[in-house]
């Protein structure tokens, strides 16, 4: 391993040598990786306090004893594993009937002997105890009942155990967070004299602590974390996707960054051969692939790892090719592996619904307000301070086709070098990103709100989080929970209710009044809980009082004067957690940190609703259809009444101007017209009527005024448009429902017409010119002058062996008969597009690589284009507004003139004789003609202005986009290399290239025409 | 406008505008017969100049990068730039050769193409993914904001080059500069001085520029004709026609003047920009309208040019409206377009840029995208800097590719200056102004800033045997 200082080798003596490396190491002082140094720490005197983030369980070799193991840091930046031995795995059973506390030896004796004969140990129950406790499901009057508590020193097995168990199926890591209190991300303090430190130390860690005693202690603020990002580069062959087993590791670039500080401390990139120096990075020189891949191993010590794509492919890439080449102490990297890992494209998928999910593409959505970052960047990584201006610019990152890498590293200093500023890039991407969208702020909070251990959050669903609230708030009750064995059910009911919309475009301000929280909102109304439910044979107990009977198959609940469930309890918590970060959503005025606040509150409502969801979840741990029936029986009683009640009260014969009327209604919100002509007064009304039809419902349930829409146009159930006001002044966004325009498997061209016929229908209110807008567009397509980019469509090839024939991958098939280095491999996303084919030809046959189609003038099946991808979301958002009429759309005087390509290869093409036409009639000429026929030869200067205007209009696209493929890749004075498929301009730019050497070669035809 | 102390003004004066007054044209229209006198038009000899000419003309075959032109540029231009800055410098610094290999913290110079990231520069990826429903931001007038980003690049790579001393000069993408300075520990580079590439040496031997004759000759250059356009008077035109057949003036006006004149330049926009008058009703033709053409102002201009052209030789340039391309370097008008003029061998229509000699006295001309896209870059209003500038620079044309559309060449780059013409005029400015350059070594420019004709009425003209140039005003009206 050499480091690229510029220090200049010379023929020296072993002295000589140190003196150059210290001085190396002065010189590149700031980047060097160091801990602080741990403090002196005397167990008997003081305590550790340290931030844990990863908490896993492993087993004692010798005793087969589980052990909690947590990774933390320390408030000074030490990073600490702390194991915690004794805690006992249990669970509960309902003691039978007359059982004492002197049967507890025989009945221990008996399920040792059970389990012995499947593991051989002597001793696997620790203790059974007599407990008082109470099971979560119904309501017993407040009784509490004998359960056996049974404590093992290993770990059971869940799945042997029959049912009637009760908190058997839950992870034992949960299980000791919830019984010590710990919750994801918390702090722990070790008191004095309860640990003991390691001396011989198993991990990286620079604190190894033992400790028999459950940790205790929770603050708020966040310990100062070493976050890595980091990067990998293969060098594959061509047309194959790189396997470890073959395809060396090139380069691997990291970032380190303290947590909450601006710009990384550590900027490097470890690189196989030699590469020329980079801005502010170091670059680390290695001439051997498993040297490499050591000194990488013995660089990294971080407390978070994050990367793009890192689970699935970086990681284990790097094990397996560390296994392969032999490098003996890499898999400790396993370790590493089990701190916190945030891979951010799960964080993406998880969180975003976006059209494409490349480090690119959502780099350049995210990353929009900060072209500072992402132009500068790219210009040798030099990260500049904050404060960037905001700019509407959205910046792409210029992307290496994985098919040059391999020739960008065999080349020579440079072009290595330009691979690893690639490199880089994608290592400080994932921070910068996580930096904007606060990811790892934000799901922290969400750990410790719902008390799970940070990885659940991104590898487990919604269920764990509910269920990790549902233990902590019945152990506090002592509550038991049944262990359920989920058994996936069919049984369907009723979901939420829609009012029929009635549909139109409506130019006439639309207030919308929304239940906030709705099932939240109802389970804490009705108090609707496990331990609420009313088992029929329990009602003579009570009285009618005492109970309310749901609209649900008579399902009955206790009131909250007998006992108070723990759902609505914790869905208090939610809720209260939510309308704080509204509050400071509403103080805040940084647009990002409120796009964060507002990620924020919506992650505590979806929390929220997913309480309900989890007792809806037929094949879930705890399904109780009694709640969730009753939860969506109450919402639709509710949308109806809203309904009844507003067009009673606002009516000509109350008084009010003129009678309103609920136009539509789903699940939450109704849509109202008052009938008012004016956002103030429909304001006014929408406030007035919240607040009216609030009063007739039990608190907490809370009908609020938000919105008018103005103008609205309703499509269907969930399908609508309307341009968003919360105040009379300005409109707020343009806001759609259902018409569904990110969709990948549409092209570009359908998201542009919609958007920009709404944009014309209900921002500038001009129907009419949508009408032309659709018509001029339609146009377009059939005369073959929409840019093919707007055409091209994408889906990734995943599994190689589709039953069902798909174009994408049917496509990938021929491409690799015609070129197996270019074809798209496994996990590439396939651009392709719908061409021209026999009468009849199915989709699949039909599609094909766009570069393939520019490059052969293969003509566009403009018609599928119309019918299977413009014409039902145009139809769609026109039929409100024309009705019938709306089918002309689609057929009239603008889809008369049609244009085809002629292609120059296929089929016929090789028997065809090519015979220029005259650019004027398209009149084949004769052979002393050049450009125009003799009728059109009086026309000539016009035509050749055309002509002439067309290449201009051209050569200037050319222009422009070249420049632009150069400002972003920040160089001009190399070759453009990038490959990005998702950058709006790249088939533009390839379109460019070649349609003005056509229409040149056309032009010159004229020079000899006269 | 700029005037100069040092040269003695005899008529015609320097840089100052005759005015015709009307009545006086008006009683010397008809001339009497009695005293006609022979007045033989002047003649030049013309070079066309091959070696500038044939980089201008384009063979397009190949639509490629534009990393070619910028290598081309850095290739030709570095040498010279490191030998100036050489001069300058090398008693203190020393050059680091790759851009890359500039160490922290010590006094170096690098020479490089400057890049400037402006957020206000037009950027087509902005606009194509503009969301659907936002407005069009507004086009600037200027790109230049103080969020101005300076790099400096060579085939290495490029570095961040900052310091107050880069507001003082006047900088454009595009340029090879050298610049001394630091590299501090943000890696961006800390510059003390600047060092560009100063004049080159002259074209053609001095011209001896005291010398008042009776042997004088003209070029006439003009600019924006903008014929077709709306509001533009045809009189103007009309009247400068006449002029030059010597059907107005007075006799001495004819003889110093009008029969002296050797040649027009026309630099660019001989015709307006039509804008089709939108129709409402007429906006549903889906595909080619043909009612959308007028081939009015072609004809006219046929016209005007063949009456010209009849008289004395005539070279044009083709300008931003012009029905050439839209992209530099603009290639000669097609002859066919003017089926009148077409073929009279005192039609010459030409490139834009363009460099030719008459009499051994060399000319460079542009139609103004040049200067008018450089001025956007910088807060400075003077064109007439910005056009000394470029020679300082030895190119025209620094911002091309960049923000000024222009053929991506493979092996030259038509737009360096690499020897000074005598005459460097610029069309399509907003008005008349002139300079004489001068370099250390005697070697000398004059530079023109030509206004629009259509706008101003002004001609200017230029003596070939002392590089002293006037104007005269043309009206709108005979009254």
């Amino acid at each position: 391993m050499a480091t690229s200082t510029r220090t200049k080798k010379k023929d020296n003596s072993f002295i000589d040598q140190l003196a150059l490396l210290e001085n190396a190491d002065t010189e590149r002082n700031h980047q060097i990786w160091a801990r602080p140094s741990v403090p002196n720490i005397d167990p008997n005197q003081d305590p550790i306090i340290f931030q844990q983030f990863e908490i896993d369980d492993c087993v004692d070799p010798a005793s087969k004893e589980p052990i909690i193991r947590m990774f933390g840091i320390t408030e000074t930046g030490n990073s600490v594993l702390c194991y915690v031995t004794g805690f006992r795995p249990y669970f509960y059973i309902p003691a039978p009937i007359g059982f004492k506390e002197n049967n507890i030896a025989s009945l221990q004796k008996q399920i040792e002997r059970a389990i012995h004969s499947d593991n051989g140990l002597n001793k696997s129950i620790e203790r059974i105890e007599l407990t008082l406790k109470e099971s979560i499901w119904g309501y017993h009057g407040n009784k509490k009942v004998h359960f056996l508590k049974i404590i093992f020193t290993i770990k059971y097995n869940d799945r042997q155990l029959r049912e009637m168990t009760f908190e058997s199926n839950i992870h034992y890591v949960l299980r000791f967070m919830i019984d010590c209190k710990v919750t994801g991300a918390n702090w722990i303090e070790l008191p004095p004299k309860s640990y003991s430190l390691r001396t011989k130390k198993t991990s990286t860690c620079q604190l190894e602590i033992d400790i028999n005693h459950p940790p205790e202690g929770e603050w708020s603020k966040i310990a100062p974390l070493r976050i890595l990002s980091f990067d990998i580069e293969c060098a594959g062959r061509k047309g194959i996707f790189p396997e470890p087993t073959i395809d060396p590791i090139i380069q691997i670039a990291n970032t380190v960054t303290i947590q909450g500080e601006k710009s990384p401390f550590i900027r490097n990139v470890f690189t196989l051969n030699s590469c020329a120096p980079i801005v502010a990075t170091d670059v680390i020189e290695c001439y051997d692939q498993g040297k490499m891949l050591q000194a990488w191993r013995d660089f990294v010590d971080p407390d978070v790892i994050i990367g793009y794509n890192i689970s699935n492919f970086d990681f284990p890439y790097l094990l397996e090719r560390a296994h392969y080449l032999k490098v003996t102490k890499f898999p400790y990297l396993g370790r590493i592996r089990r701190r916190l890992q945030l891979d951010m494209l799960q964080v993406m998928q998880r969180d975003y619904k976006l059209r494409s999910y490349t480090l690119n593409s959502v780099c350049a959505h995210f990353l929009a307000l900060d072209w500072y970052y992402t132009s500068v960047m790219w210009n040798g990584c030099n990260i500049p301070e904050s404060n960037s201006p905001p700019m509407y610019n959205r910046e792409q990152k210029e992307e290496v086709h994985h098919s040059i890498i391999t020739d960008l590293q065999n080349g020579n200093d440079e072009t290595r070098r330009r691979l690893a500023i690639y490199c880089l890039k994608d290592a400080i991407l994932p921070q910068r990103l996580m930096d904007k969208l606060m990811c790892l702020i934000n799901y922290i909070e969400m750990a410790r709100v719902t008390g799970v251990p940070f990885n659940y959050l991104l590898a487990r669903g919604q269920q764990i989080k509910v269920i990790s609230q549902l233990y902590r708030k019945a152990f506090e009750q002592d509550y038991v929970i049944p262990a359920l064995k989920s058994e996936g059910t069919d049984d369907q009911f009723e979901g939420a209710t829609v009012i029929e919309p009635e549909r139109g475009y409506y130019n006439v301000p639309i207030a919308t009044l929304d239940f906030s929280s709705l099932y939240p909102s109802i389970m804490i109304a009705h108090n609707l809980c496990y331990t609420t439910l009313l088992d029929n044979k329990d009602l003579e107990k009570l009285d009618n009082v005492d109970y309310i009977t749901t609209p649900y198959n008579n399902a009955k609940f206790v009131k909250v004067h007998h006992r108070k469930g723990l759902l609505p309890t914790i869905l208090e918590d939610l809720l209260s957690a939510r309308k704080k970060a509204k509050a400071e959503l509403k103080m805040e005025t940084d647009p990002f940190k409120k796009a964060v606040l507002d990620g924020r509150q919506l992650a505590l409502k979806i929390s929220a609703n997913s309480v309900y969801g989890f007792t809806g979840a037929t094949a879930g741990k705890l399904p109780c259809i009694e709640i969730s029936a009753s939860v969506t029986a109450y919402g639709r009683q509710m949308i109806e009444k809203t309904k009844q009640e507003v067009e009673n009260q606002y009516t000509i014969a109350k008084g009010y101007q003129h009678d309103a009327h609920v136009i539509y209604g789903d699940t939450d919100s109704v849509m109202v017209k008052f009938g008012v002509d004016n956002l103030v007064d429909a304001m006014a009304l929408g406030r007035e009527a919240a607040d009216y039809v609030t009063k007739k419902f039990v608190k907490p349930i809370k009908l609020e005024f938000e919105k008018v829409y103005f103008p609205y146009l309703l499509i269907n159930k969930k399908r609508y448009a309307g341009l968003y006001w919360t105040n009379p002044d300005n409109w707020d966004k343009l806001d759609t429902k259902g018409i569904e325009t990110v969709r990948r498997d549409n092209c570009l061209l359908v998201q542009n017409v919609i958007e920009t016929c709404l944009r014309k229908m209900l921002i500038d209110r001009d129907v009419s010119g949508a009408e032309e807008y659709a018509k001029k567009t339609i146009s377009d397509l059939l005369q073959n002058k929409i840019d093919m980019s707007q055409l091209v469509i994408t889906k990734a090839l995943s599994k190689s062996d589709y039953s069902a024939k798909q174009p994408h991958h049917e496509l990938a098939e021929r491409m690799r008969k015609r070129d197996a280095g270019s074809a798209p491999t496994l996990g590439d996303r396939v651009a392709y597009v719908i061409v021209k084919s026999t009468k009849g030809a199915a989709a699949y046959e039909k599609s094909e690589d766009p570069i393939y189609v520019l490059e052969n003038n293969i003509p566009i099946d403009t018609n599928y284009y119309l019918e299977n991808q413009l014409s039902k979301p145009l139809l769609r958002i026109f039929e409100p507004v024309l009705g019938e009429k709306a089918q002309s759309l689609l057929a009239g005087d603008h889809t008369r003139v049609v244009q085809i390509a002629t292609p120059t290869i296929g089929g016929l093409m090789k028997f065809a004789v090519k015979t220029a036409t005259c650019l004027g009639c398209k009149t084949p000429l004769s052979k002393n003609d050049t450009a125009v026929c003799r009728h059109c030869k009086p026309k000539l200067g016009e035509l050749y202005q055309r002509q002439l205007d067309s290449v201009n209009k051209l050569e200037v696209h050319f222009a422009r986009l070249w420049t632009q493929c150069q400002r972003c890749q920040g160089s001009l004075h190399q070759d453009i290399l990038c490959s990005s498929r998702d950058c709006p301009i790249w088939y533009m730019r390839k379109k460019a290239q070649k349609d003005v050497q056509d229409a040149t070669k056309l032009l010159e035809r004229f020079n000899h025409a006269w | 406008m700029e005037s100069e102390e040092n040269e003695t003004s005899t008529f015609p004066v320097e840089g100052s505008t005759s005015d015709i007054p009307v009545e006086y044209l008006l009683s010397l229209s008809k001339t009497d017969n009695e005293e006609s006198v022979e007045i033989s038009r002047a003649e030049v000899t013309y070079n066309d100049m091959p070696e500038y000419h044939d980089k201008l003309l384009i063979k397009k075959n190949s639509y490629s990068h534009f990393a070619h032109i910028y290598f081309v540029r850095y290739t030709e231009l570095s040498p010279i730039i490191l030998e100036a800055a050489r001069k300058k410098w090398n008693d203190y610094a020393k050059h680091v050769n790759k851009i890359l290999n500039v160490k922290s913290n010590e006094l170096c110079y690098l020479v490089g193409t400057v890049y400037m990231e402006m957020q206000n520069k037009p950027n087509i990826l902005a606009e194509l993914s503009r969301n659907n429903w936002d407005p069009a931001p507004p086009l600037k007038e200027k790109y230049c904001s103080n969020t101005d980003e300076f790099w400096l690049e060579d085939d290495s790579g490029r570095i961040k080059i900052i310091g107050d001393r880069l507001k003082e000069e006047i900088i454009v993408s595009g340029i090879i500069m050298s610049v001394l300075g630091k590299e501090n520990s943000q890696g961006d580079f800390e510059v003390s001085d600047i060092c560009i590439a100063g004049l080159p040496e002259q074209i053609s031997p001095m011209i001896q520029m005291d010398i008042d004759g009776d042997d004088d000759k003209y070029v006439a250059l003009i600019s924006g004709l903008n014929i077709g356009a709306n509001g533009v008077s045809e009189t103007r035109l009309q009247i400068m026609l006449e002029y030059f057949t010597g059907e107005l003036g007075s006799f001495p006006e004819q003889k110093n003047i009008s029969s002296k004149i050797a040649r027009i330049i026309i630099a660019g926009n001989s015709l307006a920009v039509v804008k089709p008058i939108p129709d409402e009703r007429k906006q549903k033709k889906y595909g080619y309208d043909n009612s959308l053409y007028d081939a009015e102002p072609l004809n006219q201009l046929d016209d005007f040019l063949e009456r010209l052209c009849s008289l004395l030789p005539v070279h044009i340039m083709p300008g931003k409206n012009d029905p050439a391309d839209s992209t530099l370097p603009q290639q000669p008008i097609l002859s066919n377009l003017l089926p009148k003029v077409g073929r009279n061998p005192n039609f010459y229509p030409v490139t834009n840029p363009y460099w030719c000699e008459f009499d051994d006295v060399s000319f460079l001309g542009t139609s103004g995208q040049t200067i008018d896209d450089i001025y956007k870059y910088i807060e400075i209003e003077d064109r007439l800097i910005i056009a000394e500038r470029t020679l300082h620079w030895r190119h025209m044309a620094p911002s091309a590719p960049d923000t000024l559309w222009c053929f991506p060449f493979k092996d030259v780059d038509p737009f360096i200056i690499d020897k000074m013409p005598d005459v460097y005029f610029i069309g399509n400015q907003k008005e008349f102004a002139t300079k004489l350059v001068k370099g250390p070594e005697q070697q000398f420019t004059r530079i023109i800033l030509l206004p629009s004709f259509a706008e101003s009425g002004i001609v200017v003209f230029l003596n070939l045997n002392n590089l002293k140039c006037h104007t005269t005003y043309f009206p709108s009206t005979f009254f």
